[in-house]
């Protein structure tokens, strides 16, 4: 009788659930999951749908409760409908083991030629001379910062903080689809995800042993901490915001409390003798490293951007003078600019000597006019990215782009190539969301936190998956309808 | 003021600190786990009750659901949630007109609502929820007691009783903790070793603060530290035997007593730290012993605060 009550509800449950053409993480077929999920399929059938609804209406209350949210830019700071809970979904995206010491030892790799490509940028350029990578592509980069150059940064860690973002193919193969170097945001999701499900939902881990990722903010202190100046025994770590009109504000509240950091704005810091100091209330107090939740372009008002506010005057000559550390290190962004990223596998085999363990998306470099007329010729296949945007701003998806906008990119690409590159379409994997009432399957990704130190780093097990909760879509970020789910590494 | 109702103010703020200490630690180790450490048999639920300090012997088999019931709904064990929460109600009850009509209000409320409970109500509406409701009706309680209270003897004795609750919570779960470390020592690499010092901070609300103080520093000697010597941070130790101080009345006994106190709370870290220098971070059986005879001394200090209840004293601050 039970038996046949559990193959009811699973029947109700994946009622309509139409098999995606794509990978799919749950099943490997029509009404058969893959192996790890099964245990799940069956404590989720035995759930039965309204149970779930219920769930997931207390999830999204717990949400609002707890004030996680993000902000949609809008040209009136004050309208606080712009402030919105990102979309969580309950059924959590499993990695086995086997594929998760894949996808770390492939990431690490990664981060590690991308910290040695940075370091080489700002000082020797051999990857240039070697003629691997265009010179034109970096030093007219508007990511590229002069003043870095010669710059020895603590530890020689350029990148304590990366979020590399990962696909799944047709067949379920992993591919890198960015890396996020400047100031990837999202991190606090991957623990306030794991927090409800563990609150709200505890019996889903009842039958799993799932990797923990409670140690990752204790990684990623001990890295702040470790670019300290002189080895500083006690250093005063901050967390520069913009503020809390910030889209990622959470973010930042979340990750300063965690670390036990102080929260500042550009105005609660002021350099003087080239030293950096927090105006508080027992006076001057000299911070010592920055983790910077702020754009190069605003840093220093005196070097960048002479209208930025958010930023502190003099920050970037306290910054060379060696007696302050700013996590990520100004430039970084060279490196995960969207046509630099085309040339990782050669950076790892350059500089590693190794094969890259992670594939790129192939990727088309639009000033090559050979591969420009290439990708005008279908456009409609392609995804189109502005290099400088990120956020799923300023991009084409060929297959559900309207002739008009199909014919506007290729409008903009003809007039500056050098500002777009082009990929083929990958077909995201798949995996069942609640949606609408319903558990519906839609495309995902999975961004990957990595902490890196100056001799070891560290990957959160399993980190951010987003999901396209629109039908069909293949946006996952929060600024364009994305949401996210927990994403469970099995130990 | 009455002997006893002395007594009664004493034990409500021994039971309201008892109810918020069960609540929180139940919330942290039902969600996180690490220390319920999953074995082939499941979980050892026992621990769990172990960590909050109940004594009463626990139904068979222990496992979740018996668990949940006898720390949280069960009459016949003093120490229950459920328990608790009536204590404080017919205390009140009795000193009605001595203490803000509030209170009353407050606390009947939530007894009622609690009364009406038990394990599949609480596992329908999440045992997440369910804890976290009983922890904001009695944050509640005692906001309002903080508002509205006159600072007097009245006041002062509620205090008495919440601090002395609160340090022998304090010890209890450090003890259970160390103790269940020492066990499991052979099992626990680095990272379940750092998640089991998280839950025991987390589960004395101390994780935040924990922070500020020692950082990325999560290891034996930095914890012990903070949940015994920290001056600042409510729930350890050391807060507590200044509070006192301030509240309690002079007594002989009861000088000795928190001197006593004082002076063990600083052995347990001596003998941490004389054993790191020697063989690095562990926990020896020497400070498991000190831990019991801490927890010992607290103890013995809750019996002889109810005892002086009964006598009249003229109040000073006790030196420490």
């Amino acid at each position: 009788m039970a038996m046949l009550m559990m193959k009811d509800n699973m029947n109700q449950l994946f009622a309509d659930y139409e098999h995606p053409a794509f990978y799919d993480e749950m099943f490997e077929g029509r009404g058969k999951g893959r192996i790890h999920y099964g245990t799940m399929l069956q404590r989720l059938a035995k759930m039965g749908l309204e149970e779930l609804k219920s769930r997931d209406a207390l999830m999204q209350e717990e949400m609002v409760t707890q004030g996680i949210t993000f902000t949609l830019y809008s040209n009136n700071p004050e309208d606080s409908s712009r402030e919105r809970t990102i979309p969580f979904d309950l059924l959590p995206r499993m990695i086995t083991s086997e594929d998760w010491a894949h996808l770390s030892q492939g990431i690490q790799q990664r981060v590690k030629a991308l910290n040695l490509f940075i370091w080489d940028i700002y000082h020797e350029q051999s990857i240039l001379s070697d003629g691997l990578i265009p010179s034109d592509m970096i030093l007219n980069n508007p990511y590229y910062v002069p003043e870095m150059v010669g710059v020895d940064v603590p530890g020689g860690v350029y990148i304590p903080l990366s979020g590399i973002d990962i696909i799944r193919g047709k067949s379920g193969e992993y591919y890198v689809l960015e890396d996020n170097l400047r100031t990837p945001s999202g991190l606090s999701y991957v623990y306030k995800n794991r927090a409800l499900m563990t609150s709200l939902f505890p019996e889903l881990f009842f039958d799993y042993r799932v990797r923990s990722i409670d140690r990752g903010m204790n990684a990623l202190l001990g890295s702040l901490r470790s670019l300290a100046p002189h080895s500083k025994p006690d250093p005063l770590v901050v967390l520069l915001t913009p503020g809390i009109y910030n889209s990622a504000y959470y973010d930042h509240c979340f990750l300063a409390q965690e670390m036990g950091i102080g929260l500042v704005q550009g105005n609660d810091l002021i350099v003087k003798d080239r030293i950096v100091y927090m105006k508080s209330r027992q006076g001057l107090r000299q911070v010592d490293v920055i983790y910077r939740r702020i754009d190069d372009e605003f840093l220093d008002p005196q070097v960048f951007r002479k209208d930025s506010l958010l930023g502190v005057p003099g920050l970037m000559d306290a910054y060379l003078a060696g007696n302050v550390a700013l996590a990520n290190a100004p430039g970084t962004g060279i490196a995960d600019d969207k046509a630099v990223y085309a040339f990782v596998p050669d950076m790892i085999r350059y500089y590693l000597k190794e094969e890259p363990i992670l594939n790129n998306v192939p990727t088309y470099i639009l000033t090559r006019p050979h591969e420009r007329e290439y990708v005008l010729s279908r456009l409609s296949d392609m995804v189109v990215k502005e290099r400088s945007l990120s956020g799923g701003y300023g991009m084409l998806i060929g297959p559900t782009a309207t002739e008009e906008e199909i014919k506007a990119f290729a409008e903009k690409i003809a007039r500056h190539p050098e500002r777009y590159i082009a990929q083929p379409t990958i077909k995201l994997s798949c995996c069942p969301s609640l949606t609408d009432g319903r558990v519906a399957p839609r495309h995902i990704d999975l961004r990957a936190f990595t902490f890196m130190g100056s001799d070891s780093s560290y990957v959160v097990p399993g980190g951010l998956t987003r999901v396209a909760l629109q039908e069909g879509s293949l946006v996952v970020n929060s600024s364009q309808g994305g949401g996210t789910k927990d994403t469970w590494v099995l130990g | 003021m009455i002997n006893r109702y002395a007594e009664l103010l004493f034990l409500i703020g021994r039971c309201l600190e008892r109810a918020d200490n069960y609540a929180r630690i139940i919330n942290i180790y039902y969600s996180m786990r690490h220390e319920l450490m999953e074995t082939d048999e499941g979980y050892a639920w026992e621990r769990l009750a172990s960590a909050v300090g109940h004594t009463h012997e626990l139904s068979t088999p222990a496992n979740e659901w018996a668990v949940l019931h006898d720390l949280t709904f069960d009459r016949t064990n003093p120490d229950s949630i459920f328990s608790s929460i009536q204590q404080v109600r017919n205390h009140i009850r009795t000193l009605r007109p001595l203490l803000p009509g509030e209170l009353w209000d407050i606390i009947n409320t939530f007894y009622l609502w609690l009364k009406e409970q038990d394990v599949s109500k609480l596992m329908l509406q999440s045992p997440y929820l369910f804890y976290k409701h009983i922890s904001e009706q009695l944050a509640l309680f005692n906001g309002t007691a903080d508002a509205a209270m006159v600072r007097g003897q009245h006041w002062n004795f509620i205090q008495t009783g919440k601090f002395v609750e609160r340090m022998n919570g304090t010890v209890r779960i450090i003890q259970a903790t160390y103790r269940n470390m020492k066990q499991d020592e052979k099992l626990l690499d680095e990272e379940l070793l750092y998640n089991r010092f998280l839950v025991l901070l987390k589960s004395c609300g101390g994780y935040d603060a924990f922070r500020k103080f020692h950082a990325h520093h999560v290891r034996l000697t930095e914890v012990t530290e903070f949940l015994l010597l920290n001056a600042e941070f409510p729930r350890s130790i050391r807060f507590g035997i200044n509070s006192l101080a301030s509240y309690i009345e002079r007594n002989p006994l009861l000088h000795h007593s928190i001197k006593n106190l004082s002076i063990q709370t600083s052995d347990v870290l001596s003998s941490i730290r004389a054993g790191r220098q020697r063989h690095g971070e562990n926990i020896t059986e020497e400070v498991l012993l000190l831990l019991q005879q801490l927890q010992l001394t607290v103890s013995d200090l809750g019996l002889l605060f109810a005892d002086i209840c009964y006598q009249e004293e003229a109040p000073v601050t006790v030196e420490v």
